[in-house]
C-alpha cells in the first residue's frame, strides 16, 4: 500500500478506498450530493469495456460514473 | 399558517431520486392525479388532490427528484426555480420531504437547503423497516429532536404511515406550526454576505439569505427573473468575486459535517450489517463486460416480440370499432360533407391515434418494469461509452428503445439527459428508429418485393428483411448522431454520475400509474395534432377546384357503365378518380417530377403527401387510389400494386428497384407530423424540427435515388 496520492480513476477493480478530497469541478456538487464525498469508503467493483465507466459500491448503494468523473475524486487505500 | 385550507393550498413533494417519492405520491392521491408541464418548461408536473382526515382536499405536486439545489439536469432545475420564487403558482405552503432511512445522511442535504429557504417541512422517513433489515436503526425520537421538525415514518411501497402523515398535514394547516431552528446551517462569510445583502436590497421580495444565494448561483437559469434583474445580479456577483462552483462545494461539505454528526448521534449501534447482497450478485452478471450486453439484447428482443405480437388483437378491435363508428355516422347523417368530415376526417384521425395505444401501453409497461426494477440504470451504465462515441449519452438508450414503439414518447423521455447537446442529438436521431407506424408500410412493400420462402427452411426471408430494416434504422440513428456531434458545438460537459439502485420487484401501483400518465399524455399531446392534420388532409383529399370532383364522378360512372362494373366497384372507381382530381392528387402530380428519379409516380406522390400525417396512412391511401373497397386488405392492395404496369417500359410498376426505393424512403424519411410537433415543443423552436425534417428527408431521397438508379442501371 503506497501513500502516493491517487484518484479513483487510477485504482484497480476490486480496490477498497476512502475518498479524501474532491477537485473543484463542474461534477463535484453532484458527486458530493450523491454521497461520494470525503470520508466515505467505496469499492471499485468493475469497469465497462476500455475502462470507460466505473461501477462503484458505497456503503448502502451503487453508482455508475465515468472515468473522468472518477478522476476528480482523490482517494487512499483502506485495508 | 391560518386555519383555512383547500385546493388553493399547495403541498410540494420533494426528495432525492430513488427516495420512494413517487410511490408515496401515488398513495397520497390515488387516481386523483393528472400530468402536465411546469409553466414555461417541458418538465413533467404530476399533481393530484390529497384528502385530509377531515374530508377537505389539498393540491399536492410531485417535483422531480433532485440531490441538491445545485442540479445538473433540466428536470431538476424546476425545483429551485419554483422554491426560490414565492410568486410561482406552484410555490408550496408546505413541503413533504421524502427521505430514505437507509441513506438518511445523503438525503438530509436537500432537506437542509429547503429549510433555509424558509419553507415549513414535514419529514416523511421512508423505508425504515428496510433500513432496519440492513442493520441501520435510529433513535427516532432523538433524531426528531435534533432535526427539529415533524417526522413521520412511512412505507411508500405498502402505504403504511400515510394516515399519520395526513393527520400531521392537517395539524399543520390548522395552524400548529412552530418555527424551529434549522440545525444544519452553513456559515455565510462576510464576502458572501455583501453579495446576499445587495441582492436582497435589489429584490425586496427576497425574504431569506439562502434564497438570495440561490439567485446568485442560478441567475441565468431562473425563468421568472427579468433580463435586467439577471444582469444586475450578475454584476453584483462579479463585483464581489462570487465563485459559484467553489461556494457550492464548500456549502455542501459544511452541511454534511453537521449532518454526519446528527446521524452519528442518533444511529443505534448495530454490529450486524445485513446488507442485501442480491443486488451485487445480480450485477455480477447484468453489468458483466460480455454478458451484460447479451442480456440487454435479449430484453430488447423480448420487448419487440411483445409489442408486435401481443398488440395485434386489441389493435384490430380498435380499428373495427372506429370503422363501425364511421359507418354508423354515415348511415345516421346520410351522404354529405358533414358526415364525411366526421367519419373520414375526425373519427379516422382519432382512430389513427388510438390504434397505437395497445403498442404504447405494452412498451411503456415493459419499460416501466425495467425502470422500476432498477435494470434500466444498468443499461445506461453499460452503453454510456458506446453512445457517447457518437455524441449521445447512456440515458439516450431509454429513448432509442422507446422509439421502436413511437418517437413521440421517446422524444419526451430525453428530459433526463443533462447535457443539452446530447439531449438535442438524441431528439434529432430518435425518429430514425423504426417505429410501429412504419410496420404496415413495411408489411405491404416487403410482401410485394420479397418471396415468401425460408432461409435454410428456418427463418423467412420476409422476417429477415424486416430485421434488416430495423438494423438500418438504428444504424441511421447512430450515423446521424455522429454527424450532428461533429456539427454542433458546446462547452457543456456531459455526465453519467448516477445511482444504480438496489434491484426490487416492481410495485404494480407505480407501474400502472406511470403507464397511465404516459399514455394519457400521448393521447393529449399527439392526439390534438393528429386530429387537426387529419382534418386538413381530409379536406385536401375530398375537395378540388369547383366542379372538378363532380366531373371526376361523371367520368368514373361512364367508365364503370362501359365496363359494366358492380355497384361496389363503381364506388371504388369514383373514389379513385376523385382522389386523383382532389387537391391531394394535384399535389401528388406536382410532386411527380421531383420523385420520378426515385422511381415514384404521382400515385405514390399522393400517398407521400397523405402519409405525412402518419406513415401508416400510406396503406389506406394506396387502397383508395387503387380503388379497393376495404382498407384493411393488405393482400389485395399488394395484388393490385403488383399488377400495375409502368406504361413507359411495359414492366411491372412495382419492380424491385421501385419497391426497394420506396421501402428505404420510409425507413429514413421523417413522414410524421406528430413527431415534428413534439420536437418543436421539446426544443422550444421550429429550427430543430425543420433541420430534422430536412436531414431525414434529404437522406431518404439520396438513398432512394441511389437504390433506384443503381438497380435500374444493373438491369433489374
Amino acid at each position: 500500500m503506497t501513500n502516493k496520492p491517487l484518484t479513483l480513476a487510477q485504482v484497480a477493480p476490486g480496490s477498497r478506498v476512502r475518498i479524501i478530497r474532491v477537485d473543484d469541478h463542474a461534477s463535484a456538487g453532484r458527486l458530493l450530493a450523491m454521497g461520494l464525498r470525503p470520508g466515505q469508503c467505496v469499492t471499485l467493483v468493475r469497469r465497462t469495456v476500455f475502462g470507460a465507466a466505473y461501477y462503484i459500491s458505497g456503503e448502502y448503494q451503487q453508482y455508475g460514473i465515468r472515468r473522468d468523473e472518477a478522476a476528480i475524486l482523490w482517494v487512499e487505500y483502506v485495508d | 399558517m391560518g386555519g383555512i385550507r383547500g385546493l388553493k393550498n399547495r403541498i410540494a413533494l420533494i426528495g432525492n431520486p430513488n427516495s420512494g417519492k413517487s410511490s408515496l405520491f401515488n398513495h397520497l392521491t390515488g387516481l386523483r392525479q393528472k400530468t402536465g408541464n411546469f409553466p414555461g418548461v417541458t418538465v413533467e408536473r404530476r399533481s393530484g388532490a390529497m384528502r385530509l382526515p377531515d374530508g377537505s382536499e389539498i393540491q399536492v405536486v410531485d417535483f422531480p427528484g433532485t440531490y441538491s439545489l445545485y442540479p445538473t439536469s433540466l428536470d431538476e432545475r424546476v425545483v429551485f426555480d419554483v422554491l426560490s420564487n414565492p410568486n410561482s403558482a406552484d410555490y408550496p405552503d408546505l413541503v413533504i420531504y421524502v427521505a430514505d432511512a437507509l441513506r438518511l445522511d445523503q438525503h438530509l442535504l436537500l432537506l437542509s437547503q429547503i429549510r433555509d429557504l424558509g419553507l415549513p417541512v414535514i419529514l416523511a422517513l421512508n423505508l425504515v423497516d428496510a433500513a432496519d433489515a440492513s442493520g441501520v436503526q435510529y433513535d427516532t425520537h432523538g433524531l426528531k429532536e435534533k432535526l427539529g421538525l415533524p417526522t413521520i415514518e412511512v412505507n411508500g411501497r405498502t402505504g403504511e404511515g400515510v394516515g399519520l402523515l395526513l393527520q400531521q398535514v392537517e395539524h399543520v394547516f390548522d395552524g400548529n406550526w412552530e418555527v424551529t431552528t434549522q440545525p444544519v446551517k452553513f456559515t455565510i462569510t462576510p464576502a458572501l454576505n455583501t453579495t446576499i445583502q445587495e441582492i436582497r436590497s435589489l429584490l425586496p421580495w427576497v425574504t431569506h439569505d439562502f434564497q438570495a444565494l440561490i439567485l446568485a448561483h442560478h441567475a441565468d437559469e431562473l425563468t421568472y427573473l427579468k433580463p435586467a434583474e439577471v444582469a444586475q445580479i450578475k454584476s453584483i456577483s462579479v463585483k464581489n468575486g462570487f465563485h459559484s462552483l467553489r461556494i457550492q462545494v464548500d456549502e455542501i461539505m459544511e452541511r454534511f459535517r453537521t449532518i454526519d454528526q446528527i446521524i452519528a448521534e442518533s444511529r443505534k449501534p448495530n454490529e450486524q450489517s445485513g446488507r442485501n447482497n442480491l443486488t451485487s450478485r445480480i450485477d455480477q452478471l447484468v453489468t458483466h463486460i460480455f454478458w451484460g450486453p447479451v442480456i440487454f439484447v435479449c430484453f430488447l428482443l423480448f420487448i419487440f416480440q411483445a409489442v408486435f405480437s401481443w398488440s395485434t388483437l386489441p389493435m384490430e378491435w380498435i380499428e373495427r370499432i372506429f370503422s363501425e363508428l364511421g359507418g354508423g355516422v354515415k348511415y345516421a347523417l346520410g351522404e354529405g360533407w358533414l358526415s364525411s368530415l366526421l367519419a373520414d376526417g375526425i373519427l379516422a384521425g382519432l382512430g389513427g391515434v388510438l390504434v397505437f395505444i395497445p403498442q404504447i401501453v405494452l412498451l411503456f409497461l415493459l419499460v416501466a418494469i425495467l425502470e422500476e426494477s432498477g435494470y434500466m440504470a444498468r443499461a445506461v451504465y453499460l452503453f454510456d461509452r458506446l453512445l457517447r462515441k457518437v455524441g449521445l449519452n447512456g440515458r439516450s438508450i431509454v429513448a432509442l428503445v422507446s422509439g421502436t414503439a413511437c418517437a413521440i414518447p421517446a422524444v419526451m423521455s430525453t428530459r433526463t439527459i443533462t447535457n443539452q447537446k446530447e439531449r438535442l442529438i438524441t431528439i434529432l436521431v430518435t425518429p430514425f428508429i423504426s417505429c410501429s407506424a412504419r410496420l404496415p408500410v413495411y408489411a405491404v412493400l416487403v410482401g410485394l418485393m420479397v418471396p415468401a420462402g425460408k432461409l435454410v427452411g428456418l427463418i423467412s426471408y420476409q422476417a429477415l428483411t424486416f430485421m434488416g430494416l430495423y438494423i438500418l434504422g438504428a444504424a441511421a440513428a447512430m450515423g446521424g448522431a455522429w454527424v450532428f456531434n461533429r456539427v454542433l458545438k458546446t462547452d457543456e460537459t456531459g455526465y453519467l454520475m448516477m445511482e444504480l439502485p438496489d434491484y426490487q420487484v416492481p410495485h404494480w401501483r407505480n407501474v400502472v400509474f406511470t403507464v397511465w400518465s404516459k399514455v394519457a399524455s400521448f393521447v393529449r399531446e399527439a392526439g390534438k395534432i393528429i386530429i387537426l392534420i387529419s382534418i386538413v388532409l381530409w379536406f385536401l383529399a375530398s375537395y378540388s377546384l369547383p366542379g372538378r370532383m363532380d366531373q371526376a364522378e361523371a367520368t368514373a360512372r361512364t367508365e364503370a357503365q362501359a365496363r359494366s362494373l358492380s355497384e361496389t366497384d363503381t364506388k371504388a372507381l369514383i373514389a379513385s378518380k376523385q382522389i386523383e382530381t382532389s387537391f391531394a392528387g394535384l399535389l401528388g402530380k406536382g410532386l411527380e417530377p421531383v420523385i420520378r428519379p426515385l422511381g415514384f409516380d404521382w400515385k405514390i406522390g399522393i400517398a407521400l403527401v397523405t402519409s405525412f400525417a402518419a406513415r401508416e396512412v400510406f396503406v389506406g391511401t394506396m387502397a383508395t387510389i387503387y380503388s379497393i373497397g376495404s382498407v384493411d386488405d393488405e393482400l389485395s392492395i399488394r395484388q393490385r400494386m403488383a399488377a400495375e404496369i409502368n406504361p413507359a417500359n411495359g414492366r411491372s410498376r412495382y419492380s424491385l428497384p421501385v419497391a426497394l426505393s420506396l421501402l428505404l424512403f420510409y425507413v429514413f424519411a421523417m413522414q410524421c407530423m406528430s413527431t415534428i410537433a413534439v420536437v418543436r415543443k421539446e426544443t422550444g423552436s421550429w429550427k430543430w424540427p425543420m433541420v430534422q425534417l430536412g436531414f431525414m428527408t434529404g437522406m431518404a431521397y439520396v438513398v432512394s435515388l441511389i437504390t433506384f438508379q443503381g438497380l435500374t442501371a444493373m438491369g433489374y
